[in-house]
């Protein structure tokens, strides 16, 4: 085995080696917080639709997420011509409702879903059918709304739109950007509030969402080709992991969300690699007299290089270990806070993980001009 | 420069009756260093060579091409006009590449210790076990041993941090030492050292030396370590003015203190004239020189005897016969007269000469030495 020379270099001055993995830590949080805002932004904006308990999602071919469009309910239907299709639920969606917050005069606005809550559709255990909801003005609340809404349990009433309701259940949702959090009506209560029964405009013929269920064992994508040949034209049929990655390149694209965020992970990635590149420079610079009478001593250029990229890389892994603790950690929190979902996902892990190696090894190899012109001769 | 060229024949000539092969070879070595205008010769038609278990001493002041040595036997340069022979491999004309493979060979010590401050001692000395395929407990061993050799038992496991600059070059000289090199290549090993630690390390390098029938070149100004030079190689301006040898040297000195001429001489007066001594050899039975020839030389016996013969009216009558230490042929230089007498080789003769100017030279520079010999020869019948 040989001399860990690397290693020994990195952990020598561990005041210094300490400073460094902070250095390094913190730009790796950094680039975790920036990735995690992006992604909790693009998250949030689909997390309710990941509840849905669909195969498949039509909507509104002219419809997009920051200006929804309904469509015919009637179009829907035509997909039940379909012997690959187990059922067919129409959901109606009402952004911006106006919610009483319960024991107090305030009002925020809500969203409101409306369907058949016979059927199940949300996958979430809390979502399960229940008679109670037929009864006028039921509805279950969101309990992960923002805590500005009240602390609403069964049994409390108050208003939404200003017609009377009672919280009879609790289900978990989720706040995202523009919504503090979500109703679930059965569409009878739904229309005898937002139809033309109470004051509002929608009717049943007017759905946004078509859900569909398929029958076990069908492949969601060869249904969805087959759906598109049965339904109009000015409907699209999309599996509900499409649908999903759909709304948030909607998002991506047409908002600088995305873009601010992913500068963010540029910069902190730029930091890192000055960061480290002072680190091993440093180091190098310490050493110049040693790595020369390697060389003199027979030890080739390319062992040089072999340890600095080493070094590079145990910064990149420790400074990473370090870095996403401390991401997990402030995750968490403003998981708690926001109520938006920040997703530590395996795969975020790993392009962060990607990125600070490569942040450091870059960093190595314009560190390594300099071991790369040592002359041994100097030793003299 | 013509006694440096006898110097050099004669340097030669006793290594090849040593029977020995010379490990590093300079022979009509220069070298320049820059390029364009800035171009200029650092050393000029250098012929050096040095034989196994031998150490030369090289002094000269700073900018006069010692370093500039080193670093070409070293292979840390490329050989650019004359010839430059390491351990049989003629270097010039070598791969980069090619260079640092001869360079794991050799044993290299700076001015300073230039340590890993990461490593430990033993590690340190390891580095250089790495570049050869020893397994981990081997180059442990080899390592341990060096460094107890150098009296570091009880300091293996420490940073150079902790140890003190006698100790710090003693692990730089194990990292050396520890491949058991032939050649060994060291600038001011002991400048950074007090006299104590200077004299444990230029000790083990002559023990090295010995051992392991290694070359060792040191650059130096420390004139605290002479003593271990088998060679006193002096340059100025990249050019080599005097080769001591200094064994050869002392013997001489020894011969010359013995005799009565020169017992007034200073050690210094008979250093320099040992210097300008030439070696030469004669087989038995040849004639030095004959009755009647012009006087050009004097001559002291290293080893051998000779017979001196004066052609008288019965034919050639011996007068005396001259053994090792015994001086003769100065009193024609002297006295500007033919040769008196015939000096014959009797058995394997080898002789120290001295030039006719060089003699008169070191005559002239002393008045009390002139007086003296001719008082001497008044004496003599």
């Amino acid at each position: 085995m040989a001399t860990p020379v690397a290693w020994r270099n990195l952990t020598h001055d561990l005041r210094r080696l300490l400073l460094s993995l902070v250095g390094i830590g913190f730009v790796v949080l950094l680039m975790f917080m920036e990735m995690g805002f992006s992604n909790g932004c693009f998250d949030t904006a689909t997390h309710g639709y990941t509840l849905f308990n669909a195969d498949l999602v039509i909507v509104n071919r002219i419809s997009t997420p920051a200006s929804p469009q309904r469509f015919l309910r009637d179009k829907l239907y035509l997909a039940r011509r379909s012997s690959v299709v187990a059922n067919v639920i129409p959901m109606y969606v009402q952004v911006g409702a106006l919610w009483k917050i319960p024991g107090e005069a305030g009002l925020r606005r809500v969203r409101v879903f409306g369907y058949d809550t016979q059927q199940r559709t949300f996958w979430p255990p809390e979502f399960a059918p229940r008679s109670d909801l037929q009864q006028p003005g039921a509805v279950l609340f969101d309990s992960r709304s923002r805590a500005l809404l009240g602390k609403p349990v069964p049994g409390t009433v108050t208003e939404l739109n200003g017609r009377t309701i009672s919280v009879v259940g609790l289900a978990p949702m989720g706040a995202d950007l523009d919504t503090d959090g979500n109703l679930f009506l059965d569409q009878s209560t739904f229309f005898a509030i937002f139809g033309k029964g109470g004051k509002g405009r929608l009717t049943p013929q007017d759905v946004d969402y078509g859900l569909i269920q398929l029958r076990a064992g069908v492949d969601p994508k060869q249904a969805a080709v087959e759906l598109r040949m049965l339904l109009p034209d000015d409907v699209r049929v999309l599996t509900l992991s499409d649908y999903c990655n759909d709304v948030q390149m909607y998002w991506s694209r047409n908002t600088a969300v995305g873009f601010l965020f992913n500068m963010g992970v540029v910069v902190g990635f730029l930091i890192g690699m000055i960061v480290c590149y002072q680190i091993l420079f440093t180091d190098i610079s310490n050493n110049l007299l040693p790595f020369a009478t390697l060389k003199a001593m027979g030890y080739r250029t390319g062992y040089l290089v072999k340890l600095v990229l080493e070094q590079a890389t145990f910064l990149a892994l420790l400074g990473f270990v370090l870095g996403v603790s401390a991401a997990w950690f402030l995750y968490w929190f403003m998981e708690s806070q926001t109520g938006l979902t920040m997703a530590l996902t395996p795969l975020r892990i790993a392009t962060i993980l990607l990125l600070t190696l490569v942040m450091c090894l870059v960093a190595g190899l314009m560190a390594l001009y300099r071991v790369i012109r040592i002359d041994p001769a100097d030793c003299f | 420069m013509r006694t440096a060229l006898q110097q050099q024949s004669s340097n030669t000539g006793r290594a090849e009756a040593n029977g020995k092969r010379p490990i590093v070879n300079f022979s009509g070595l220069n070298h320049h260093f820059g390029l364009g205008d800035a171009r200029r010769q650092v050393l000029y038609d250098v012929h050096l060579a040095m034989f196994p278990g031998e150490i030369a001493i090289m002094t000269g002041p700073s900018g006069s091409g010692k370093t500039s040595l080193l670093v070409l036997a070293g292979g840390l340069r490329a050989v650019q006009d004359g010839s430059l022979n390491v351990l049989g491999r003629e270097m010039r004309g070598l791969s980069a590449l090619e260079l640092v493979e001869i360079r794991r060979s050799i044993g290299f010590i700076f001015q300073f210790h230039n340590l890993f401050e990461s490593l430990t001692a033993i590690e340190n000395v390891q580095m250089a076990l790495d570049l050869h395929s020893y397994s981990a407990r081997e180059k442990r061993d080899r390592a341990a041993e060096m460094l107890t050799k150098l009296g570091l038992e009880h300091r293996m496991h420490y940073k150079p941090g902790s140890l003190s600059g006698g100790q710090k070059q003693r692990v730089a000289v194990a990292r050396a030492l520890v491949n058991k090199p032939r050649i060994i290549l060291a600038d001011e090993p002991t400048a950074a050292l007090d006299k104590e630690s200077g004299r444990i390390v230029v000790n083990l390098l002559q023990e090295h030396a010995r051992a392991a029938d290694a070359a060792i070149i040191l650059v130096t100004h420390d004139n605290r370590i002479l003593d271990v030079a088998d060679r006193i190689v002096t340059l100025i301006d990249g050019r080599i003015v005097s080769r001591v040898e200094v064994g050869e040297t002392n013997l001489i000195c020894e011969f010359l203190r013995k005799c009565p001429v020169f017992a007034n001489q200073s050690p210094s007066e008979l250093t320099e004239i040992a210097q300008k001594m030439a070696y030469e050899k004669y087989p038995p039975r040849e004639v030095i020189f004959h009755q009647g020839d012009a006087g050009d030389k004097f001559y002291l016996i290293r080893e051998g005897q000779a017979e001196v013969l004066i052609d008288g009216p019965d034919g050639l009558k011996l007068v005396r016969t001259l053994e090792r230490g015994d001086i003769f042929g100065e009193m024609s230089l002297l006295k500007h007269q033919p040769r008196s007498a015939t000096v014959r080789a009797v058995n394997q003769l080898e002789l120290y000469v001295l030039g006719r100017d060089d003699f008169r030279a070191a005559i002239e520079s002393s008045v009390s030495f002139r007086d003296q010999l001719l008082r001497t020869y008044a004496g003599r019948s």
